[in-house]
């Protein structure tokens, strides 16, 4: 009995739900994964919900300056009496923009320049390995420093371009590699007999394989971003916004939290932010190895 | 029967995560003294498994869950599973030593041949002058690769890289070799190997056995090797042992369908390839072994009392089959 | 005319042999060659103001007019801005190749050679002894975490691991400057070396030094240690499944003689080659840590002259950095195809 094929409509429904199991299990399936994924969606949501909950307002209230804790004011206040907490959640979606766009800058320029340099070979490819060598042999601290200070920093897209000119010469590599390794497998070949299209080999092929090995690096820079984001700030030859975690993080120290008790809290308020964000990512990139690169798990 | 070591209803379990996999289910078999012992199956049958528990070196998650592995070398029997470390380690190559399956990484890429080999001689010799025993390591070392018609002087100082697959497998058997010891396990010593390479190899073991009496177990899949070289067989098969004899037994007899069916489908030189018979189907999911006989969803002569009830052994004599169809034909 | 043949061919042939060194040897004079053409475009975007500030400075200093001044200091900093610009880049490719890093614009025309002679044992001196502390450290806390995973203690050290990866380095050096340094007064928190001091080989002198460079020292240990244990782990884990450690269990080999021949000498191959980057990026000082912790070194006087914008200082720095990086990476390459059995003898 031939049996009609179901209606677009439900099959429709049908990939949607099989979507989003596989999202479930790669982001929640281990402990690590979980917990990571948690952070993260936990920080999203404050970035993009806190500052309507939580309005931040530059007033100089100087009869409030440096308080301690309280319920009013859970991080205390700064030099200028202005709520910590606020800023932190102010802050929030600067430093989540600056990781992702960092990590989606990377990500593309060596996804596309090392497929390219895999699928090509040749010449293209020789020059490929060429340039990301001295990208990767160039101390990146330097040349970021100059950078920032040649470059006016003054929004989200241009520290991002700036933070991901280093780290996507290693993932270049690596996708290239896999690529190469990749091209020379069976059933490559077959798809070649097969006479399929550049794109289907591409895209259906290909992709899946490095899929993994990509998600994981979009996070490991997301992480180096912040960090990188937080140096250059605390160095002073980057800071736009003053309520990015790393602006209050270099204020505070600059007027003399070091120093003073009464404003510890404004400086590790930020810190405190910075560890558990870099936990959750961390956490969630060793997770997603595990998922994608099982090793024997013994109880 | 003089037996060497016993296994008395050796269970042995790898806990993963998921599903604990039973890798030998209740196998019972003495390894005779001075003999060749075979054990024959497909992957995942167990053998491997069983060798490594006479070391007490199964792979992570593996552990013997229940039963006795009984070494009768000492004066009095010892049951390997309850030996104390000190113990363990000295009866380790001393007593029972073995060539792992593809000797290809079996020896550690930093050290020379030679370092290794004085390396495991000075922890079996810990009394004495150390420069004494290093001298008599070399000597014997020299002895042995001379032995596997190696060229000692040359292979001594290489690398573990430098050697080829055949080399490396006699360097291996040199090795099993170097603290005298009386049983040597060889896990599929020629699988990776060419047929000439295999019959030179074979050569020089059934050398050692008649020169220095060296009990061997040799695990194979081929029944070919097995019928030209073991004095004894055992069948394993989904993790039991199915058929136990001499090999002359077993062969002759064919009592197990299971071994009945490895045997038919060995191609001859003789009869017409069309008389090869594979057994149909394939090797069971450990994980979710069939019912009653493992055997039976293969079997040509399986009954409904297979499909139910495990059989128990049948034996007579020496030679053992677990098969129901062994009660109603006694021979 | 045959000899002249056999020559060429011996010549020839001793490039063959050697011609994966070569090619590396090339990729690093071109990886150089694209630094020095980096620091020149630095140079040439310096905006004309700072050599304007300077002559007016000379000009002060010693007491001539200002166009003098002006062409004294277009003398001393060896640049032309109204020069074209290949006549300008072959000028300063000679005074590379004369050694001379330039002079530093805002410290009285002090040469960044001298800048450099000056800070670079400070900065060496607290980056080596963090470095070899925290490889050591780091690559035994992460074999050990590898080796029986199941124990206590090694799954808390996994996860002070993980936690301590999490943690950037200049948030642990705050953290210490500010407990150890100014709550606690332990240790100070500013300079390298007591500054009544003769600096000399003497005991004491060395005393100070190490009392100094105590915090910024335990604070680059205690974050590197942490990477260098991921590597260690990650090493470690590779070879855990290799047939040769059971083999060796199986020869009786005891346990701690396995860990230490069998185990950590094969992870720790492949880190050679991270240890001598790392060794290479230990010149570059650390700018943040050392600025955090005020200890003058080079990164400190790097991150202060691009404050300032003493472009030659920064461009100096960078030169000499990125000689000392490429030039330990290929050192590096050459040893570890020489260090590693299976590489260095294979044809």
């Amino acid at each position: 009995m031939i049996t009609p094929s179901p209606a677009p409509k439900s099959r429709f429904r049908e990939k949607t739900t099989r979507v989003l199991h596989e999202l479930v299990r790669i982001f929640f399936g281990n402990a690590r994964s979980a917990f990571g994924t948690s952070v993260l969606l936990f920080f999203i949501a404050f970035g993009l919900l806190g500052p309507f909950i939580f309005p931040y307002s530059t007033e100089i209230d100087v009869g409030a300056q440096l308080l301690r804790p309280s319920f009013e004011h859970p991080f205390g206040t700064d030099l200028w009496g202005r709520d910590v907490f606020r800023q932190i959640v102010a802050g929030t979606s600067d430093v989540l923009s600056i990781a992702f766009l960092s990590a989606l800058f990377s990500v593309s320029i060596a996804m596309v320049l090392g497929m390219l340099a895999g699928m090509v070979g040749g010449i293209f490819d020789k020059i490929m390995l060429f340039i990301t060598n001295v990208f990767l042999t160039i101390p990146s601290l330097p040349v970021f420093l100059i950078l920032a200070a040649l470059f006016t920093v003054d929004n989200p897209v241009t520290f991002a371009m700036i933070l991901s000119i280093f780290s996507w010469a290693g993932m270049c590599r690596a996708i290239r590699a896999q690529i190469i390794s990749l091209k020379e497998r069976d059933f490559i070949q077959i798809c070649r007999v097969m006479k399929m299209s550049n794109g289907h080999v591409i895209f259906k092929e290909l992709l899946p394989n490095v899929g993994s090995y990509i998600l994981i690096n979009f996070i490991i820079v997301m992480k180096n971003a912040i960090t990188g984001s937080v140096g250059l700030m605390l160095l002073g030859v980057a800071s736009f916004e003053p309520t990015n975690w790393g602006a209050i993080l270099t204020t505070a120290k600059n007027n003399g939290a070091l120093i003073n008790p009464n404003s510890y809290m404004w400086l590790f308020a930020p810190i405190l932010c910075i560890a558990v964000f870099q936990l959750g990512v961390i956490l969630l990139s060793k997770g997603l190895d595990d998922t994608f690169n099982p090793r024997l798990r013994v109880m | 029967m003089d037996s060497l070591i016993e296994l008395k209803n050796v269970s042995i379990v790898y806990r993963l995560k998921k599903n604990p996999i039973r890798a030998i289910a209740n196998v019972s078999l003495a390894i005779r003294k001075g003999k060749i012992t075979a054990l024959v199956g497909e992957s995942g049958s167990g053998k491997s498994t069983l060798a490594a528990s006479l070391l007490e070196c199964l792979s992570t998650p593996g552990e013997v869950e229940s039963g006795e592995i009984v070494y009768l070398g000492y004066d009095a029997p010892a049951d390997v599973r309850k030996m104390a470390i000190g113990a363990l380690n000295s009866y380790r190559w001393k007593e029972v030593s073995m060539v792992f399956q593809g000797a290809q990484s079996a020896l550690n890429p930093t050290m020379t041949v030679l370092e290794q080999f004085i390396e495991t001689y000075l922890v079996h010799h810990p009394e004495g002058r150390k420069k004494d025993n290093k001298a008599a390591a070399k000597a014997k070392t020299v002895e042995l690769l001379d032995y596997v018609n190696l060229d000692a002087a040359r292979i001594m100082s290489m690398y573990p890289h430098e050697l080829s697959g055949g080399m490396k497998q006699r360097v291996m058997i040199a090795f099993s070799l170097l603290l005298g010891p009386k049983l040597m396990i060889l896990d599929e010593p020629t699988t990776a190997l060419d047929v000439i390479t295999q019959g030179y190899i074979f050569k020089i073991l059934k050398r050692i056995n008649r020169d220095f009496g060296v009990s061997m177990l040799l695990l194979t899949h081929d029944i070919g090797v097995v019928a030209e070289f073991a004095d004894y067989v055992g069948v394993m098969y989904g993790g039991k042992l199915m058929e136990f004899g001499t090999t002359w037994d077993v062969f002759k007899l064919k009592w197990h369908p299971y071994s009945e069916g490895l045997i038919r489908s060995t191609p001859s030189l003789y009869s017409d390839v069309a008389s090869m018979s594979p057994i149909p189907g394939s090797p069971p999911d450990l994980r979710a072994l069939p019912s009653g006989c493992v055997f039976h969803p293969r079997c040509p002569k399986a009954t409904a009392r297979c499909r139910v009830e495990e059989p128990a052994d049948h034996s007579v004599g020496e030679h053992l089959s677990k098969c129901h169809l062994m009660e109603e034909s006694k021979p | 005319m045959s000899r002249l043949k056999y020559l060429l061919r011996r010549i020839g042939m001793f490039f063959y042999k050697f011609r994966f060194f070569f090619m590396k040897l090339g990729i690093a004079l071109l990886t150089l060659a694209a630094v020095v053409i980096l620091s020149f475009i630095l140079i040439v975007n310096m905006p004309g103001t700072v050599i304007d500030a300077f002559a007016m400075q000379l000009s002060v200093e010693r007491r001539i007019s200002l166009e003098q001044a002006y062409i004294l200091a277009k003398q001393m900093l060896n640049y032309d801005p109204d020069a074209p610009i290949l006549e300008r880049f072959s000028v300063y490719l000679g005074q590379l190749l004369q050694g001379n890093l330039g002079i530093s614009v805002k410290n009285n025309a002090k040469s960044v050679n001298l800048i450099l002679r000056e800070l670079l044992p400070r900065t060496l001196f607290v980056s080596s002894i963090a470095l070899t502390v925290s490889f050591l450290f780091g690559t035994a806390v992460g074999s050990r975490t590898i080796w029986r995973r199941n124990s206590f203690g090694a799954k808390t050290l996994d996860g002070y691991i993980v936690v301590s990866n999490a943690v950037p380095d200049y948030i642990v050096a705050l953290v210490f400057i500010t407990v150890f340094a100014f709550r606690l007064g332990w240790f100070p928190n500013q300079g390298a070396y007591n500054a009544l001091l003769e600096p000399g080989f003497n005991i004491i002198f060395i005393l100070s030094l190490l009392y100094f460079a105590f915090l910024p020292i335990s604070a680059h240990v205690f974050s590197q240690m942490s990477f260098w244990s991921m590597q260690m782990q990650g090493s470690a884990l590779g070879v855990l499944g290799e047939d040769y450690i059971n083999a060796a269990r199986a020869r009786g080999l005891p346990e701690k003689l396995i860990v230490r021949r069998y185990l950590k000498r094969n992870a720790m191959l492949p880190l050679v080659t991270q240890l001598a980057i790392s060794f290479g990026v230990m010149f570059g000082g650390a700018p943040l840590m050392e600025s955090i912790f005020n200890y003058p070194g080079i990164g400190q006087a790097f991150s202060q002259a691009i404050g300032e914008r003493d472009y030659y200082v920064v461009q100096g720095i960078l030169l000499f950095v990125s000689v000392i990086v490429i030039g330990v990476n290929l050192v590096a390459d050459t040893i570890y195809s020489l260090i590693d059995p299976r590489i260095r003898r294979s044809a």
